[in-house]
């Protein structure tokens, strides 16, 4: 009676057991593990968006979780993106949400009048919330006991965004999933998958959003509802894809979204996230060319792009190998990024990774570069500010040092003329050196190998001591299964 | 005296008959031997030392040898004792001995293998008896090496001139023999072999033919004492600083095939593979394919304390390799490692210093310093250790001082110019020679083995080696050393 | 082939000819029995030597043998097999062991200093001297192809020349090294070495490697 294709184990289990619901200081649970562990990345710069038309954009539960975000990484935007936590938090039924919000601003601004705990509004809340609780299990027994599917699949459904609502997602991700044996459309499916994603990104479980959305793909909708579904699905993996740290492939699902998203799925990402998501992604794990061909020259994606244009001129400079402007405009926004949800803790490893990606592609035309010319590019607030800004402890130079010990780069530093040469194999000496390197080898090896042949030969196989008595009788078969018997009497040869 | 004419006619007829057929100077020895075997045990050659003025150590070496032993015995008797006083140096029947090992006939000896050897052995103990095995160690090589200049059939007397090397300190003294391959055992039958004559006085491709188990020319063997050998062979090579050689003979120990166990000496020898390999490489080395990995699985078990010394070195990080030395002192005292282990900081420095090429085309002393070296040395100092690394041939690098004294030496590890490449070419030429040289030694003994066992597995596998190489310069005709050599000749012209 | 008693003469003979390393190594090898046999005969017990004139003598040459031979780690196990007791008390092996603590450390300026400041014997002075200029000769190929450009002072140091002389471009130092084909650049006060190469003795065919391979090829087939 399955319907749903399970291309996954479940893997509820085990993300459930890291979650900790209500942890006072638990953020938007980025990651999905010990979230209490990552260290809140504080960001002091002002931001270029203006917060109230930033947090317009969405819709559902992620606005309470960015504006916390905001709130707790930016010492600029504190109280005001606090204040407003508080206030979006009030108007919905998550007790917990407020009292985290209540407490972050008492911490950035006690003297706010909104920085005290409204108690009144807590009991109320919470004895409406246990009355509605009560009522909704109640009403689902009732539809069990008449056994008609589609009122046990809806009362399945109320419990769940109930829950939802008041912030207790294990309940609420356990209600959607009882809903699936009474699922009897496709998009009845296809609905409840959607709920089991929106839950599982809000707690962080990535593994679990990847394994709906390939559910979603797999199910048996009607082909417009699949294109329906398309873009929603794209980004979510994306998303996923992202979290989990594989970029390419998150760029990928980014770069297939299609632009009919638009604010379809606000609850959870806007199309102008796609476009940063999709762009520095790409950024990271393509080269020029693939850049160009799949991501500027792509119709679909060039839509979202044109809602973040500085993206689009970021990888419009990296294609013509303008790294300066590229890193230039990435720089600028670093901040605004380092304020998003999702974007905050891969920030800094995306951007080396981009930066890296720059310094080989800067390479690949030359066979030597200096250092100085490089340092222009790459360190260019070094240039000016110290002694010897390519000296071998500069920290451009380290830089490169780390680079090519770890692989990276295929080139040396010669820090005498102060130049980066890219490493030409010097091939005859490198054919004589292996040359002669196989034939020792070589030799070595024939040597043991006649050697282990007479061995067999003589039968003086290395045995146990019972058998150490010399038998004349070659042993064909060489059994392998070793044990240690035999001490070996010592000191027999050192005086 | 009637003895005496009988031995001396014997004699005559035996240098007559050196002349004659093979087949006819073998009947001649094996009388030879019968009757002088036969006067020994009647006991009838009396100690009576002048005797040996009637007989030249090297045409009568037979007879000579049996005179040896006969008054050897009589001294054995009157003491009670294998290795009588009167043997010892300087006496005169150590000198007789000496003088004999110095001269005999190899061909002859063939025959009484078991009195020739037990008089090596003989020398070999009197030397340890008397402190001073060095007496020895010449003199067992060299008798060796007059048996069988090919060293290749492995015998009792190989382990013991390790043996006393190693107890004598005499380490270059081994080389002559420690360098040839040893790549058979003495068998039991004298195996036909198709062409010419079979008897053991006629010429031999190998020594293998002469050499057998009924030769006596070696004691009894067990696996024990050519593991020896190659454990004591590869700590003769580690003395001499031979890190490559001392590798293979401790790889030679590992990978001994076995059955049911292995021997704590080849655990013994897996210890000193992996230090030998981190002074020579650099690196934990990767073991040699034969070895069955549940073996080597053991060795790692048994060994561990070295096996993390060496992935410590490999971590590069020189202050938990100095922590790991102290901290397991007495394991490598107790495996008397210490001399080993004890080089193994320098290795780190050098390795370190040479594996900077990898990062930079050039720098100065001082940033070199900083990359590589332990805290404070001077620039003096560090450029010391560099200029002799690169004298060394450690390192293909340059040197470039500067004209003031404070500026700090660069170090260029650029592609050698061609006027400097000359030196190193050279250099390899003599090296692929050498290389060229052990293997013709090895292609001669795998076409003994194939003569004598046919074709066993292990054998077809190294056949199979073979054909691959073939195939691969088949494949690549250009790509080959060849193509080295001959832009080699062109420069050889223009410098002379 | 019967060598000539171990004698002072003899011994002396040897140190004073111009014998090729290896060979000189190769008959003092040779010796070494005698040696020990002298060390453990007939001498006063005391001091457990025979002749310590003769067995200093010959450890001594026997040394300078090893170092002409390039064997340094076989030089020490040498100065380990010397009779404990003469090791100790004679000059002459103490100076040997100097050296040989001096080279191991590559300390080219002591090795000089040992060379030629501490007191030899008379007869053991041709073998000093020899591995003298042999260490010198040695040193200077191995500068010429390890430096491209040096200042005199450094070079002197290795080669056991004044070094403020040097430095202050005393012109006969600077004509030692321009005598072997380095430059001189008056400019910079730099050497510029040129290297110099010692050709091979046997001359390589460069059919080797081909037969090598040709050889192991038709082993399978």
């Amino acid at each position: 009676m399955d319907t749903l294709p399970d291309a996954f184990p479940s893997t509820q289990a085990g993300s459930a057991a890291s979650y900790t619901p209500g942890y006072p200081t638990a953020g938007p649970l980025i990651g999905g593990e010990n979230p209490e562990s990552i260290p809140r990345i504080k960001v002091h710069d002002p931001p270029k968006f203006d917060l109230d038309s930033y947090i317009a954009n969405y819709v559902g539960r992620t606005r309470f979780d960015r504006l916390y975000l905001i709130g707790t990484s930016s010492t600029v935007l504190a109280t005001e993106a606090l204040k407003l936590a508080v206030a979006e938090a009030k108007s919905g039924k998550d007790v917990v949400q407020y009292e985290k919000a209540v407490r972050a601003l008492a911490e950035a601004a006690p003297n706010e009048e909104d920085a005290s705990l409204d108690t009144a509004w807590v009991r109320n809340v919470q004895r409406q919330v246990q009355m509605q609780s009560e009522r909704l299990e109640q009403e689902l027994r009732g539809y069990k006991n008449n056994l008609i599917k589609e009122s046990i699949r809806m009362g399945n459904e109320d419990i769940g965004n109930h829950y939802y609502e008041t912030g207790d997602l294990v309940a609420a991700s356990k209600a959607y999933t009882r809903m699936r044996d009474y699922c009897t459309t496709p998009n009845h499916i296809a609905s409840m998958l959607f709920k089991l994603i929106n839950v599982s990104i809000e707690r962080g479980d990535w593994l679990n959003v990847q394994s709906n959305v390939h559910r979603l793909r797999n199910s048996q909708s009607k082909p417009e509802d699949q294109a329906k579904n398309q873009p929603k699905m794209s980004a979510a993996l994306g998303l996923a894809q992202m979290h989990s740290g594989s970029y390419l492939d998150a760029a990928n699902s980014f770069l297939s979204t299609e632009s009919s998203l638009s604010d379809t799925f606000n609850e959870v990402i806007t199309p102008n996230d796609v476009a940063v998501y999709g762009g520095l992604c790409a950024l990271a794990s393509m080269d020029r060319v693939q850049l160009q061909h799949r991501v500027l020259d792509n119709s679909g994606f060039r839509n979202f792009l044109e809602l973040e244009p500085h993206i689009r001129r970021a990888i419009g400079f990296f294609c013509n190998s303008k790294f300066r402007p590229c890193l230039d405009i990435l720089d600028a926004y670093r901040t605004d990024y380092l304020l998003d949800l999702h974007l905050q803790p891969y920030v800094s490893e995306l951007y080396a990774l981009i930066r890296t990606k720059a310094i080989k592609q800067y390479l690949v035309p030359f066979s030597r570069v200096t250092l100085d010319s490089m340092a222009a590019i790459f360190a260019p607030e070094v240039v000016g500010g110290e002694a010897q800004p390519t000296g071998v402890s500069s920290p451009f130079v380290q830089e490169l040092i780390r680079l090519i010990k770890k692989g990276v780069l295929d080139a040396r530093i010669d820090l005498e003329k102060g130049v980066l040469v890219s490493n030409q194999t010097d091939l005859r000496t490198e054919v004589q050196n292996n040359t002669l390197e196989s034939l020792r080898s070589f030799n070595e090896e024939a040597h043991l190998r006649i050697l282990r042949a007479s061995v067999l030969h003589a039968g003086l196989e290395v045995c146990a001591p019972e058998g150490e008595r010399r038998s004349r009788m070659s042993h064909p078969s060489e059994t392998r299964g070793m044990g240690i018997a035999e001490r070996f009497t010592r000191g027999g040869l050192r005086s | 005296m009637d003895i005496v004419e009988g031995l001396l006619t014997k004699s005559a007829q035996l240098r007559e008959a050196a002349r004659l057929s093979d087949e006819g100077y073998d009947r001649q020895i094996r009388a030879n031997v019968t009757s002088l075997r036969h006067v020994m045990s009647r006991g009838s050659l009396s100690s009576n030392d002048s005797l040996f003025d009637h007989f030249d150590p090297g045409a009568d070496s037979l007879a000579y040898l049996f005179l040896l032993h006969a008054q050897i015995h009589a001294l054995q008797e009157a003491s009670c004792e294998t290795v009588p006083a009167g043997l010892l140096p300087p006496g005169r029947l150590w000198s007789r001995m000496v003088s004999y090992l110095k001269a005999f006939d190899p061909v002859q000896v063939r025959y009484a293998g078991q009195e020739w050897r037990q008089l090596v052995e003989l020398v070999g103990q009197a030397a340890q008896m008397a402190s001073k095995p060095i007496l020895a160690v010449r003199l067992v090589r060299d008798a060796m090496l007059r048996l069988d200049p090919s060293c290749a059939v492995f015998t009792s007397t190989h382990l013991l001139l390790v043996q006393l090397c190693l107890r004598a300190r005499a380490y270059a003294y081994a080389l002559p023999v420690l360098n040839k391959f040893v790549c058979h055992f003495p068998t039991s039958t004298s195996h036909a072999t198709s062409r010419s004559s079979v008897v053991p006085c006629a010429t031999h491709d190998s020594s293998l033919s002469f050499i057998t188990e009924a030769s006596g020319l070696s004691s009894n063997l067990t696996y024990k004492d050519y593991l020896r050998y190659f454990l004591y062979g590869g700590m003769v090579y580690s003395a001499l600083k031979k890190w490559c050689k001392a590798a293979h003979f401790f790889g030679v120990v590992i990978s001994m095939p076995a059955t049911g166990s292995i021997s704590m000496i080849m655990v013994e020898a897996y210890k000193k593979w992996v230090l030998v390999g981190l002074l020579d490489k650099g690196k934990l080395c990767s073991h040699p394919s034969m070895i069955a990995s549940n073996v080597v699985k053991i060795y790692q078990s048994l060994a561990k304390p070295y096996v993390n010394l060496a992935q410590t070195f490999e971590r590069g990080d020189r202050k938990a390799l100095e922590a790991e030395i102290d901290a397991a002192r007495d394991i490598w005292c107790a495996d008397n490692n210490m001399g080993l282990v004890s080089q193994v900081m320098n290795a780190y420095s050098k390795h370190t210093i040479i594996g900077v090429k990898k990062t930079f085309a050039a720098l100065t002393v001082t940033a070199i310093a900083e990359q590589a070296s332990p805290a404070h040395t001077s620039d003096e100092a560090t450029e010391s250790i560099i200029a002799s690394l690169i004298m060394s041939g450690a390192m293909e690098a340059t040197l470039v001082q500067l004209p003031n004294r404070n500026s700090s030496t660069m170090l260029r590890f650029l592609a050698t110019p061609s006027f400097r490449q000359l030196s190193r070419e050279s250099r390899v030429q003599t090296r692929l020679m050498q290389e060229r040289h052990s293997l013709e030694a090895l292609v001669d003994s795998l076409d003994e083995s194939n003569r004598h066992m046919g074709l066993s597995d292990e054998f077809v596998d190294s056949i199979q080696k073979g054909q691959a190489w073939a195939r691969m310069s088949d494949v690549n005709p250009g790509m080959g050393e060849d193509a080295g050599l001959e832009i080699d000749e062109d420069l050889m012209g223009e410098v002379s | 082939m019967e060598l000539p008693p171990l004698s002072v003469e003899q011994l002396s003979k040897l140190a004073a000819s111009n014998v090729p390393p290896l060979q000189l190594y190769e008959i003092l090898s040779q010796y070494e029995t005698d040696a020990c046999l002298i060390s453990a005969g007939t001498g006063s017990l005391e001091t457990g030597d025979g002749d310590p004139q003769v067995l200093s003598l010959f450890y001594s040459s026997f040394f300078f043998a090893h170092l002409l031979a390039k064997q340094l780690p076989e030089a020490r196990a040498l100065t380990q097999r010397m009779p404990e007791t003469l090791r100790r008390q004679d000059p002459s092996l103490q100076n040997c062991l100097t050296l040989l603590r001096a080279l191991w450390q590559t300390q080219h300026a002591q090795v000089y200093q040992i060379l030629r400041r501490l007191p030899w014997p008379e007869n053991l002075q041709p073998l000093v001297q020899r591995y003298e200029s042999f260490f010198q000769d040695d040193t200077l190929i191995a500068i010429s192809t390890s430096y491209e450009a040096i200042r005199p002072a450094t070079a002197a140091n290795y080669l056991g020349l004044d070094p403020q002389a040097a430095e202050q471009g005393d012109p006969a130092i600077i004509e030692k090294f321009t005598s072997c084909g380095w430059t001189w650049d008056a400019a910079t006060q730099l050497l510029h070495p040129s290297p110099i190469t010692i050709p091979p003795t046997d001359k390589p065919s460069s059919n080797g490697i081909r037969e090598t391979m040709a050889m192991l090829g038709n082993r399978g087939s």
